[in-house]
């Protein structure tokens, strides 16, 4: 049985943390990980942006970050608007090189969807694939921020060629 | 092989040599016809010259003959004497002369030196030659008397005179005649001359224009098949997506490099760029040796490249390198090496480098998938010898041991020493887990466990516990789900099979319990070469609750496999120490006072020595050398009970990872329980584990 190798979550957890240091030369580092066992969302931050994926592989991807998190952030690119609005844009953002990263990575054996970003926490057990996703959590001065990987080999009988 | 040969040269320039060739035959033409024409000339000057005096001479000969007449009338003797030798003087020239003119001779010049005087050679100078000597033959008969020396009659100079004045004027006009020809054909040759040097000059003109126009074109045509040839090699390196660089026997990159080479190489490449530096940060140090040995003999000319080609030791090596946010990441490269020689000398090596991650990656998850369904089979056909309900239990405990460890995993406490602890409470909950696979034979949780194991103790020996460790650790544990998951199907497809309920099962706990131990002990013992007999006394574990009877067996399984590894000798060395060649190993169950038990096993082996322990702690770093001497035996034999302390040399998937007393202390401590160890050198250890319900 074929699953997700872990270079593949590498690439998810890279991502986030190249997107930290690119932007605040300050790099997001690894703190844990672990399995999501029939929770509600595993840890359960403020602000939430998720990726889509199929073809070869299928499931989503999330990106959980509390808003203070987000907001230092912010600061440190000289944006003053911390609200909401904002606030999801960065975590769009941070969604949206994960899907970058996922592109160059799996090239076009996968499709990826345009990030969506929620302020609450997803509904993930409906649309989770893994029986235990991945969770890995980050740290970025001093504030943790979670990727959730819920990605597994499309059945082969599913994938269209 | 790049060797370029006379003969390609020589067909390479064909034209410009054949252009130079004739420039040269064209050149020695014009020079000889010049040298020809130049000598020809110079006769033919001579000619002009001494027709043009045979002129004068005429008109010397008939004044001489009318002065003479003169002197003869005057009667002046001396005269007479001097015109006579005028006479002789211009007849001899003249004669000789025209002897020349008719058959060639050396004469005497016009400055009285000998010059070669050739015969006239057109049709009109023969002519005019003869017709002269048709005057001259009776005109100088008439001249002898007057020349020669003594008397002469006035009636010979008389005739004389009178025939010069018939014929002068005649041969006057045929020396003119003559010389007017020779002029004509000095005139004509010249002419020729020219028109020789004319063709010559515009032949190797047209030769020059044309080696121009050839070498031009054929300069023009090396550089656009240079350009043509640049641009393919150009767009071949641009596209092609193996790193391809020259190396020099400097070991030095060439100018010209694949694109794809920075990429492959991670790392930004520049022509002249030393290539050694750039291998040894990627590969281990003795690969690195082995390489730089390696590229050395290619360059050697002695030994023959397909020989050595199964030495090159850069084939699917991990390197290390850093992705852009500085994370290291191993990847899998190929370095092939050719020769590239010129004129038969090695001038380069043709390096191709090729990312073989994904091929390696993929090789490696067949294999995995292959063992996977080996040990699937595998275990299908020891289940269907095992007890069902025996594997109910140890699934439930497995399941049970992976929750505590993915909680343990989600712990806050992110510190190094936080880290070293859940790495060290996953260790030993693993080893659990194998030792409850182990006794029941079921390999594809056993080998598993043992390929974690591995994993973890190198995580625990490391300095630091990164996060990615704590990454890798989920994804084993993912995997142990999976497999875990994988035998509860193959379980319940087995019960279905053979019509067995496993809930509807006798519990037989007793005959569970000791097959396991007696499984994994006989196991064991095959495996070493050991020979053993295995006897058990544990009924009263029918009156203990079924948690209990669990966590004993985890116990007992660490104790035996503990038992086996480092109590039981080999059967030479106990016939060595006159024990029986079978070493043997009893448990015992009993109930010693109000629900109060005492589990014990023995085993006759060689005992726990103080002596051997005490050295073995200071040896492997955990003890310095006072302490040990400080500690007494009973704290030395305490210390056997600490995560990572072994007394095996080698570890192996039975013993050395120093885990298996770590889980019996920590199973003792969680029941609360008292354990008592006694032992005595060479002959026996018992532990005697006491807990009340």
């Amino acid at each position: 049985m074929y699953d997700i190798s872990e270079q593949d979550i590498h690439v998810f957890v890279d991502a986030v943390s190249h997107y930290f240091m690119q932007i605040t030369h300050e790099k997001a580092e690894i703190r844990g990980a672990f399995l999501a066992r029939g929770e509600s969302f595993p840890p359960t931050f403020d602000l939430t942006g998720m990726i889509k994926i199929s073809g070869k592989l299928r499931g989503r991807v999330y990106f959980s970050a509390p808003r203070a998190m987000l907001a230092r952030l912010l600061l440190s690119m000289h944006e003053s608007c911390l609200s909401d609005e904002w606030l999801l844009d960065a975590v769009g953002e941070i969604a949206n090189t994960i899907a970058g990263n996922a592109r160059r990575h799996f090239g076009e054996a996968m499709e990826i969807s345009v990030p969506e970003t929620m302020s609450t926490p997803p509904k993930w057990q409906e649309s989770a694939v893994r029986a235990r996703p991945y969770v890995i959590l980050v740290r970025w001065k001093r504030h943790d921020a979670s990727v959730i990987v819920d990605i597994e080999p499309t059945p082969s009988a599913e994938v269209q060629t | 092989m790049i060797s370029v040969t006379t003969k390609q040269l020589v067909r390479k320039y064909r034209k410009i040599i054949i252009a130079v060739g004739l420039f040269l035959v064209f050149d020695f033409i014009v020079m000889g016809t010049n040298i020809y024409s130049s000598f020809k000339i110079s006769e033919s000057a001579v000619s002009i010259n001494l027709s043009g005096r045979q002129r004068m001479l005429s008109q010397r000969t008939t004044k001489a003959l009318l002065l003479l007449q003169d002197d003869v009338r005057r009667g002046d003797d001396e005269d007479v004497i001097r015109t006579q030798k005028e006479l002789k003087l211009v007849v001899g020239l003249f004669d000789s002369t025209l002897k020349g003119f008719s058959d060639g001779a050396i004469v005497t010049g016009g400055d009285g030196h000998p010059v070669e005087l050739v015969k006239v050679n057109t049709d009109v100078s023969r002519r005019i030659v003869q017709e002269a000597y048709v005057i001259w033959t009776p005109y100088i008969k008439k001249l002898q008397p007057l020349i020669r020396e003594g008397q002469f009659s006035q009636a010979q100079l008389d005739a004389a005179a009178a025939y010069a004045r018939a014929n002068n004027l005649e041969l006057l006009r045929l020396m003119n005649d003559l010389t007017t020809d020779l002029e004509k054909s000095a005139n004509d040759r010249a002419f020729w001359l020219r028109i020789v040097q004319f063709a010559g000059l515009l032949l190797a003109l047209v030769n020059f224009g044309y080696t121009v126009v050839v070498s031009i074109r054929d300069l023009v045509t090396s550089d656009q098949e240079v350009a043509k040839a640049r641009k393919e090699t150009d767009e071949i390196l641009a596209t092609v997506r193996e790193g391809l660089f020259l190396l020099n026997p400097q070991y030095r990159i060439g100018s010209q490099y694949s694109e794809s080479l920075s990429e492959v190489l991670q790392r930004e490449v520049h022509p002249d760029m030393e290539f050694l530096p750039v291998l040894k940060n990627m590969v281990p140090e003795k690969v690195y040796g082995a390489a730089s040995d390696y590229i050395e003999l290619l360059f050697g000319e002695r030994v023959k490249e397909a020989l050595v080609a199964s030495l090159n030791p850069l084939n699917e090596v991990p390197v290390t390198t850093a992705d852009p946010n500085g994370n290291s990441k191993t990847r899998y490269l190929n370095f092939h090496f050719n020769r590239v020689t010129t004129e038969e000398r090695i001038s380069h090596l043709l390096v191709t480098v090729q990312d073989m991650t994904e091929q390696v990656l993929l090789a490696q998850q067949l294999e995995q998938a292959k063992g996977q369904a080996r040990v699937e089979v595998d275990v299908l056909l020891r289940l269907l010898n095992t007890d069902p309900e025996a594997l109910r239990n140890l699934m439930d405990s497995a399941n049970r041991a992976l929750e505590q460890i993915n909680t343990r995993l989600r712990s806050e406490d992110d510190s190094q020493s936080g880290r070293r602890l859940t790495v060290n409470f996953i260790m030993r909950t693993l080893h659990g887990v194998k030792g409850e696979a182990a006794a029941l034979g079921v390999e594809m949780l056993e080998t598993y466990a043992h390929v974690c194991e591995k994993e973890l103790v190198a995580m625990r020996d490391s300095e630091e516990i990164t996060g990615e460790n704590l990454v890798r650790i989920t994804v084993l544990l993912e995997g142990f789900y999976e497999r875990l998951s994988s035998l509860t199907d193959i379980v319940s497809r087995l019960t279905s099979f053979s019509g067995r309920n496993a809930d509807a099962e006798e519990e037989d706990r007793v005959r569970i319990f000791t097959g396991a131990l007696s499984t994994l002990a006989e196991r064991i013992a095959g495996d070493q070469h050991k020979k053993i007999s295995f006897s058990a006394d544990v009924d009263d574990l029918r009156k203990l609750p079924l948690r209990v009877v669990h966590e004993l067996q985890a116990i007992a399984i660490q104790l035996v496999r503990n038992a086996l590894t480092h109590g039981i000798e080999s059967s030479e060395e106990r016939h060595t120490l006159g024990k029986e060649e079978t070493g043997a190993l009893h448990i015992s169950c009993k109930e010693i006072g109000d629900y109060r038990f005492e589990f014990m096993l023995r085993d006759d082996g060689r005992g726990i020595s103080p002596a051997r322990l005490r050295e073995t702690l200071v040896n492997s770093g955990h003890l310095k050398r006072e302490e040990a001497n400080a500690m007494s035996d009973t704290e030395i034999a305490r210390k056997l009970f600490e995560p990572g302390v072994s007394t095996a040399s080698d570890a192996d998937r039975d013993a050395g990872h120093g885990v298996g007393l770590d889980v019996v202390h920590a199973k003792i401590r969680a029941m609360h329980g008292q354990l008592l160890v006694k032992s005595r050198t060479n002959l026996f250890t018992e532990f005697h584990l006491q807990f009340e319900l």
